[in-house]
């Protein structure tokens, strides 16, 4: 804090006037001898007391008065705010997120530009600026602020949807050993995901001030669709879409993928994921998705599907080595477009669905818990897991230890309760011939499997999946459960010839192959700002990566490690390289993270706690002039000041004049 | 008694004559004729001869008078009304208090009353003693009632000045155990003391069977609080120093004051004692005159 006319300070002196009259006038008082003072005890001793704190509240009136008035005309500034000193550094953080990019009226981009302009107008010639872009771009401290304007003029908005951590990592490591004042302003429209589990713990050592600035829309509506996959059934497909609104909005959706296009309307719920189901005439590789609805984000409101690439799919085949691996070995690689890799359940290290669509596991050992979660994981991200029950299963593991330890992990369509060994041979006497899986034969399913015959099977409880097939005497054999994009197909038996002799029929390696055709059509997406592997590409000398746009870019590949990139715009983004196998092709959908459609902003207390011990001020939308001119001329606190000493004025006045007329009304009643 | 022909100003009375001067100013204005002594003596004098009635004690039969006329008459007498009075003079410091520089202290009018007194009762052949007081008894002179005497009280009272603070019940106490006679006690003061234990005092001469006569002795100042504005107010008995308001207590000042005046005027008037408030600005002359025809009255 400083002061313009630091001259006015010398009235502090005055405040010693009121404090002088007070202690010292009753000594200057005229000395009376008078007869006897015990009746003016008598009646003193009943308003002394109150003439005394009246007395108080009147003089501390006046000190206040006199310092208002003083401080006022002394015309206080924030010295730091000028940046008169030296060693003043100043970073600008700018979210160039892609909601920056929102608004139905006002592009927040525009508001974040004229921010950047009014603040470095404030900024004095001697202060170091730098400004650090959400996605990554970092323009360096320099005193040259017009160069550092001109550049964010001429920048826009991305299509990412980075958090602030890395922008706040980089600011922290820039001013960690700078010394003098230092102070960043964060320009943002405040939009939540870009503050999720931001780790501010580098920020609170350098002792910055942070001044967070609005330049978002207060309201807006919007809706964005979260995923499109495909799901069991020939060319269907799930499209979910987020309805961030509270209320029901109609709209359109329209897929197209080289030259077909299907429409249809949807109404979409108010507040939740809206899930939608689109059949194909046609089975696409490649596709967009549309939305019909103005989008707030400015962008083309789309969402870019990729299936995988036709070709071999690979299986997992997880157990011991045991007969019934072998008939799962032995379906699985009947056909000439699956392979197979068989691991014991330790050796899972690495499992996604881009590796290996789909799990076979067949009568495994107890599963630790690390990898649980891995199959979990694998599960949600689209795998499909086989799962044959057998000997070594223990129903009570399989139960409680193995899925159902916590209810997020309980992955299994039903409970096991225990093998169950029928006196009388069992046959299938249910099929659900609807389903994708076998609908294509019809009811001839039924004289495929007449001959099929079952000793044992698990009897299970807790069903929560849908029963595929059921024998005669009512236990079923085959449940399936859907988990997040992926699926669990559960027999309940073991493809031994102890319980059954289904694994020997012809049908059996038909159906294993149709449901891998069925599970490994989903489709691969990334997000704008995550990297992205080409795997494969680690014996590749250089990939040539073409964006949407179709620029081509050359990587090199010189570490003998699979080549990565971040893609910075939504489409389709193709690597092409070529390794021992030949020449070979990524292609990945990119879209925009669909979260950077959510209109919800962080409140002022969220931040606070993001940044606990950090020194925090907030500039609401468009005031960023307003308050920085304020800060650094200080006429808000002089007005402030004027204003309160004018208030004291009045206060003193009026006090001063009640005081007196209640005691005098009070002494006249005899009160005292 | 006549009512006084000319009143004169007592500071203007005190300003010009010595005491001597200013009793018999005063006294001589307005006694001239006064037959009745303030004061009811117990002794008895010869006053006629009345025809024996039966009934009447023959122990008062005069029996000369029968030897020379041959009838029976009685002696009857009245009182004698030189007796003794003490007059208890309060000489404490706020008895030396003045509202206005041109009026006289309660001091110099207590004086003046004082002797003023003296002089009356000696014109009666009473015999008039003298008591000075302020935190102790200064001066105990026994009454007489000649002239010489007189003159020996007048220079007593003229070379008394104020003294310190006053402890007038007590002083009362004191006072009351030495006088073993019936006698007139006439009491001077301002009372700013103890209110109970002035009242006290005073019952103390009832129950030895004295006759009280109270003088309060008052500057209007005291009653009316006549100052505006913060003063510093010093005690002049104690220097004790308040600071106040004048103006915002003045009201409930006078309450009080008048509270403390009511005290005693109605405690004396229970008691059966004689209380008369003197405001120094009230011509002596005037002030007696209306005393002495208040007290015939009641007599």
């Amino acid at each position: 804090m400083g002061f313009l006319q630091p001259v006015f300070l010398w009235g502090l002196i005055g405040v010693s006037v009121p404090v002088i009259i007070h202690l010292f006038s009753r000594k200057r008082a005229p000395a009376y001898f008078f007869s006897t003072i015990k009746f003016l005890k008598l009646t003193h001793k009943k308003t002394i007391r109150r003439q005394k704190i009246e007395e108080f509240i009147v003089l501390f009136l006046r000190i206040i008065l006199i310092i208002c008035l003083s401080l006022a005309l002394a015309e206080p500034v924030n010295k730091r705010a000028l940046f008169s000193e030296r060693n003043s550094w100043v970073i600008l953080i700018l979210d160039d997120t892609c909601s920056m990019s929102a608004g139905t009226s006002e592009i927040p981009w525009k508001n974040l530009q004229k921010s950047c302009e009014q603040i470095l107008s404030s900024v004095k010639k001697e202060t170091y600026v730098s400004a650090i872009f959400n996605s990554g771009k970092i323009i360096p401290f320099s005193k040259i602020h017009e160069k550092i304007a001109q550049e964010i003029r001429t920048s826009q908005p991305t299509f990412m949807g980075n958090t602030m951590q890395s922008a706040i990592n980089q600011a922290s490591s820039m001013l960690e050993k700078k010394q003098g004042y230092k102070r960043i302003f964060i320009i943002t429209d405040l939009q939540k995901s870009t503050w999720d589990n931001l780790n501010t713990e580098s920020i609170q050592k350098t002792k910055t001030e942070l001044i967070i600035v609005d330049v978002g829309e207060d309201t807006r509506e919007n809706i964005t669709i979260k995923d499109f996959y495909p799901v069991a059934g020939k060319n269907r497909y799930i499209c979910e879409i987020i309805n961030w609104t509270k209320k029901e909005i109609a709209a359109e959706i329209k897929f197209s993928s080289d030259g077909y296009e299907v429409i249809k309307p949807v109404l979409l719920q108010g507040s939740k994921k809206n899930e939608i189901e689109i059949n194909l005439e046609k089975d696409c590789q490649q596709g967009k998705i549309e939305l019909l609805y103005p989008d707030v984000l400015k962008t083309d409101n789309s969402f870019y599907i990729q299936k995988e690439p036709s070709g071999q799919k690979k299986v997992l085949i997880v157990g011991t080595e045991d007969p019934s691996v072998f008939y799962a070995q032995s379906s699985v690689v009947s056909s000439d477009m699956i392979s197979a890799d068989i691991k014991k359940i330790n050796e899972i290290t690495d499992v996604y669905p881009k590796n290996y669509r789909t799990m076979i596991m067949v009568n495994p050992q107890r599963i630790e818990i690390p990898i649980r979660q891995k199959i979990y994981n694998y599960i949600l991200n689209g795998g499909t897991l086989i799962y044959f029950a057998g000997e070594r299963i223990a129903p009570e593991d399989f139960n409680s230890d193995w899925f159902l330890t916590k209810e997020n992990m309980c992955i299994m369509p039903s409970k096991i309760v225990k093998k169950a060994n029928f006196s009388k041979q069992a046959q299938i006497a249910y099929i659900a011939t609807g389903h994708p899986l076998f609908s294509e034969f019809g009811d001839r399913i039924f004289d495929y499997l007449k001959t099929t015959r079952f000793n044992s099977c698990f009897s299970t409880k807790d069903i929560t999946g849908d029963i595929l097939i059921k024998l005669d005497n009512g236990y079923p054999i085959l449940i399936e459960k859907k988990l997040g994009r992926g699926r669990i197909f559960l027999f309940t038996f073991s493809p031994e010839q102890t319980w059954t002799n289904f694994q020997r029929k012809p049908f059996f390696p038909v159906m294993i192959n149709l449901m891998i055709e069925y599970l490994s059509g989903s489709t691969s997406t990334a997000s704008t700002g995550s990297t992205i592997v080409i795997n494969g590409s680690e014996t590749s000398k250089s990939v040539s990566l073409t964006n949407p746009e179709g620029k081509i870019k050359i990587i090199k590949n010189e570490n003998n490690k699979p080549v990565g990139y971040v893609p910075d715009i939504p489409g389709i983004w193709v690597a092409e390289f070529s390794n021992e196998n030949g020449a070979q092709k990524q292609i990945v959908a990119v879209n925009i993270p669909y979260t950077e459609g959510d209109p919800s902003k962080i409140s002022k207390n969220e931040i606070r706690e993001i940044f606990k011990k950090i020194h925090l001020n907030f500039i609401p939308k468009n005031n960023t002039e307003k308050i920085l001119s304020a800060e650094s001329s200080g006429k808000d606190l002089m007005i402030l000041l004027l204003w309160i000493s004018l208030f004291l004025l009045l206060a003193e006045l009026i006090l001063s004049n009640v005081f007196v007329f209640i005691r005098e009304k009070g002494i006249k009643n005899g009160h005292g | 008694m006549n009512k006084p022909s000319r009143i004169i100003d007592p500071a203007i009375l005190t300003k010009f004559g010595n005491l001597s001067f200013i009793a018999k100013t005063v006294v001589e204005g307005f006694i001239s004729g006064l037959h009745h002594s303030i004061h009811k003596g117990s002794s008895v004098e010869f006053a006629e001869h009345r025809e024996y009635v039966r009934g009447d004690d023959p122990r008062y039969l005069d029996w000369k008078l029968y030897g020379r006329t041959d009838r029976l008459y009685v002696r009857e007498f009245r009182e004698e009304t030189n007796l003794k009075a003490y007059i208890i003079l309060d000489i404490s410091n706020s008895m030396n208090y003045t509202s206005q520089p041109q009026f006289i202290t309660k001091f110099r009018y207590a004086q003046c009353l004082a002797v003023c007194l003296g002089y009356l009762m000696m014109k009666q052949n009473d015999a008039t003693g003298l008591v000075v007081f302020d935190s102790d008894v200064k001066k105990f002179i026994k009454p007489s009632s000649t002239k010489a005497h007189f003159h020996f009280l007048v220079d007593n009272l003229e070379n008394i000045r104020p003294g310190k603070d006053t402890n007038i019940g007590e002083i009362l106490h004191k006072i009351a155990n030495h006088i073993r006679r019936r006698s007139l006690i006439i009491l001077i003061s301002d009372l700013f003391d103890e209110q109970d234990s002035a009242m006290r005092g005073l019952t103390h001469f009832k129950y030895k069977h004295h006759e009280i006569i109270v003088f309060h002795v008052i500057d209007r100042g005291e009653m009316e609080f006549p100052f505006d504005g913060f003063r510093d107010f010093v005690d002049m008995e104690t220097d004790e120093r308040i600071s106040v308001d004048a103006t915002t207590i003045r009201a409930a000042y006078q309450k009080i004051f008048k509270e403390f005046l009511s005290f005693y005027q109605k405690g004396c008037s229970e008691l059966g004692i004689n209380y008369a408030r003197a405001i120094t600005q009230t011509p002596f002359d005037y002030f007696l005159y209306q005393f002495l025809e208040m007290r015939s009255q009641t007599k």
